[in-house]
């Protein structure tokens, strides 16, 4: 079960969104982002390692999974998710599903990027590339 | 298919090409810049249809010579070279020559695909300027100096939600041919 998406360009946050309320606890939000901010200096330092954009799981946390995918400009973009034991065989195939998800995220994100009125590094306040995301959520079962 | 229809695929194929991306994101650059350097919507749309209006009176000469083009014997006819052998030259786009007015000195442009606004999408601080208004521009200065005198006006903006981007262009009158003014008997 996904539970938060975000994208961090070259200095700061520019997008995130909470994707499920999960168990309904409202607290867990900064146990979230935390987890997030802190896969940061993984994602840096795997990002070295793979000329691919797709990172898989850069980094975990009790129950929490974090995977990365970094666009071509350097964003990064985190899928927060919760673990998924490695022997319940379910595990390869969330990975291709978040794989999928990334690829059509990573295509929103260019598109926001290619637009004139947008300066890179900036928050996206768009609201079709929010609802954008989120359905791309809903469509690989995330 | 028409003879300008022709003609216009014609001159397109034998016009050196750029990459169309680099093109619309250009251009995406040059009103970005625009809108942050002048603040003012308006003043951005007159600067680009002055822009447009200077590059229409080049582009004219462009257009005459490669495609050989003659004497255009009315109105209607002007649009449709406008559209099949200018737009389709220039931008390879066709825009649709629709609404005559009865006296056939007005109509409208529609683009189903205009490609310099790809991938934008106007922020709120914008809703007033006309994205494609250098269009505008680049159609009055090309008939201004095949001597029409025309007035052109962005009547629908697919980047705010209308499903096409639309100009309409009227003709004011014809320009007649004159002396310069040094060279006129008082």
């Amino acid at each position: 079960m996904a539970l938060a998406f975000a994208v961090v360009g070259a200095k700061e946050l520019v997008y995130e969104c909470r994707l499920s309320a999960g168990s309904g606890v409202q607290d867990q939000a900064h146990v979230h982002q935390f987890v997030m901010h802190s896969a940061l200096d993984m994602v840096e330092e795997r990002m070295w390692q793979t000329s691919g954009m797709y990172l898989r799981v850069v980094d975990e946390f009790n129950d929490f999974q974090v995977h990365a995918w970094v666009a071509a400009n350097g964003a990064k973009l985190l899928l927060l998710h919760k673990t998924i034991a490695e022997d319940s065989g379910r595990r390869g195939r969330v990975e291709e599903y978040v794989r999928g998800f990334f690829e059509e995220v990573n295509d929103l994100y260019t598109k926001v990027a290619l637009n004139p009125f947008y300066e890179l590094d900036q928050p996206i306040d768009s609201e079709v590339f929010d609802a954008r995301v989120r359905s791309c959520a809903t469509k690989y079962g995330l | 298919m028409s003879r300008n229809q022709r003609l216009g695929e014609s001159c397109y194929n034998d016009l050196e090409k750029i990459n169309a991306e680099l093109f619309t994101l250009t251009y995406g650059a040059l009103v970005a810049q625009l809108v942050r350097d002048m603040e003012d919507v308006d003043k951005v749309n007159a600067k680009l249809d002055e822009m447009g209006h200077n590059i229409g009176l080049r582009l004219i000469d462009e257009l005459l010579a490669k495609s050989g083009i003659a004497r255009c014997g009315s109105f209607r006819e002007t649009a449709d070279v406008v559209s099949k052998v200018g737009f389709k030259m220039f931008l390879n786009t066709v825009p649709n020559v629709d609404n005559w007015n009865e006296r056939g000195t007005e109509c409208t442009l529609v683009f189903d695909d205009n490609p310099l606004e790809d991938f934008v999408a106007l922020p709120s601080s914008c809703a007033g300027l006309k994205y494609s208004n250098v269009l505008c521009g680049v159609l009055r200065g090309a008939l201004e100096s095949v001597h029409l005198a025309v007035a052109c006006e962005i009547v629908s903006d697919a980047l705010k939600g209308d499903p096409k981007t639309e100009i309409r262009m009227s003709l004011k009158h014809v320009i007649e041919d004159e002396a310069g003014e040094d060279y006129r008997e008082d």
